[in-house]
């Protein structure tokens, strides 16, 4: 019935669609929020540890007093972490919005 | 090579982590390789460090531990480290965690040292090794020094493996230079008077005195001299001193309680009957070793090499 409703961007679909997403479609809301939390999530667990286990295991002498420095291996580290997370989260959300769209 | 020495708690690995620039000075400067900024990009590409445990990433091979640092320093030498690793039976596969104390000292002084430094920061690398493994990384340290003309700062507590090793000399206690000096020197200024207890005393007030370790007939004084061979009063004999004992000497004299260096130094104690009783020399009895009196770790310090590591106080 939504699907069929013409024209889409009427009122009347808009509220259809509305109700239909707040009480019938769970599954939709669900994967909204996770996709949401996802990159939250992958941060929180990622990003940490980049500093805080060079600092636990005195690995940090090593690394921060190579030549490339400390600055530019922090830098390209994060930027590293971030561009797989950035991928990870492309990946779902696109993955996402094909199943809540496929027909 | 100039060695760094010093009982627990002096001062020597913050030394050297400021040289590297990983602490950062509450007061003044450090300045490495003629004037550079401490753990500036330029300074850093010229020294390599060996920080204390070696630290290494446990979970990574012995290879992949080189391919790394290939990667984070421009002219690594990898065919350098690979010899040298193979020479030292070093599996390249094996974990870096896995490997013995021994062999993770040499694969970080390895890494160390195919960087092709100007300079070599070395932070207790004798402290997990037995004596063989000792002598061996200190072989090694010696052949870089001879084939690349590498200047290593090294501290240590193994101060009578220094002795033949170390040209110059700096003694840190609790955060103070002590004695900092070619070895050479410090030798030639510095003798044992052996003599009397009785007129220990007396002969002691014309002389500046390091230490006087007092036994019922004998005492024996560690004593500064001018360098040139002063007159000993009869009944006194002269020797040279070794660099242990002048190391022990003033780190003794530097302390709250000589018994207390003692055992931070990881020496045992005296027995009790030779408890070394101390005189204290008046002020300036350091004079031309000191550069001055420097309240923890500030004053000026040149080493040598041309000045490699220097402090600089900003007052």
């Amino acid at each position: 019935m939504l699907r069929a409703c013409r024209p889409a961007a009427s009122s009347a679909c808009t509220r259809l669609s509305n109700y239909f997403n707040s009480t019938d479609w769970h599954l939709g809301n669900g994967i909204h929020v996770a996709v949401l939390s996802v990159p939250a999530l992958l941060a929180m667990f990622a990003g940490p540890p980049v500093l805080a286990r060079e600092l636990e295991t005195g690995t940090y002498r090593y690394a921060w007093t190579q030549g490339i420095g400390r600055v530019r291996w922090t830098v390209t580290k994060l930027a590293l972490l971030g561009s797989a997370i950035a991928v990870a989260v492309l990946v779902i959300t696109q993955l996402s919005a094909w199943f809540l769209t496929r027909s | 090579m100039a060695a760094l020495v010093g009982p627990n708690g002096a001062g020597k690995s913050t030394l050297m982590n400021m040289a590297v620039g990983i602490t950062v000075p509450t007061e003044g400067t450090v300045t490495v390789l003629g004037g550079q900024p401490a753990g500036s990009p330029a300074a850093l590409g010229g020294i390599a460090f060996v920080a204390q445990d070696a630290p290494l990433y446990k979970n990574l091979s012995a290879g992949d531990m080189l391919h790394l640092t290939a990667n984070l320093n421009r002219g690594f030498d990898t065919p350098f480290a690979r010899a040298r690793l193979a020479d030292l039976d070093i599996p390249l596969k094996k974990k870096a965690g896995k490997l013995s104390g021994g062999q993770q000292s040499q694969l970080a002084l390895t890494l160390a040292l195919a960087r092709r430094p100007r300079l070599l920061i070395l932070d207790e690398p004798l402290a997990a090794l037995d004596p063989i493994a000792r002598q061996d990384f200190l072989a090694a340290v010696m052949t870089a020094m001879a084939d690349d003309g590498v200047s290593v700062l090294l501290s240590s507590h193994a101060v009578a493996e220094l002795e033949r090793v170390a040209d110059y000399l700096i003694v840190l206690s609790r955060g103070q230079l002590q004695l900092a000096g070619e070895v050479e020197d410090i030798l030639a200024c510095h003798r044992v008077l052996t003599g009397p207890t009785a007129e220990a005393d007396e002969y002691a007030s014309r002389l500046t005195v390091v230490q006087a370790r007092r036994a019922a007939a004998q005492t024996h004084l560690l004593v500064r001299t001018s360098g040139t061979a002063d007159p000993v009063p009869p009944g006194w004999e002269s020797h040279p001193v070794t660099v242990e004992e002048l190391v022990m000497a003033h780190l003794r004299a530097a302390a709250p309680s000589p018994v207390r260096t003692a055992e931070r130094a990881g020496v045992a104690p005296r027995p009790a009957g030779q408890h070394p009783g101390r005189v204290r020399h008046g002020g300036g009895g350091h004079g031309d070793l000191r550069a001055e009196d420097p309240p923890r770790l500030r004053g000026a310090e040149s080493l040598p090499s041309g000045g490699l590591v220097r402090l600089h106080e900003t007052e």
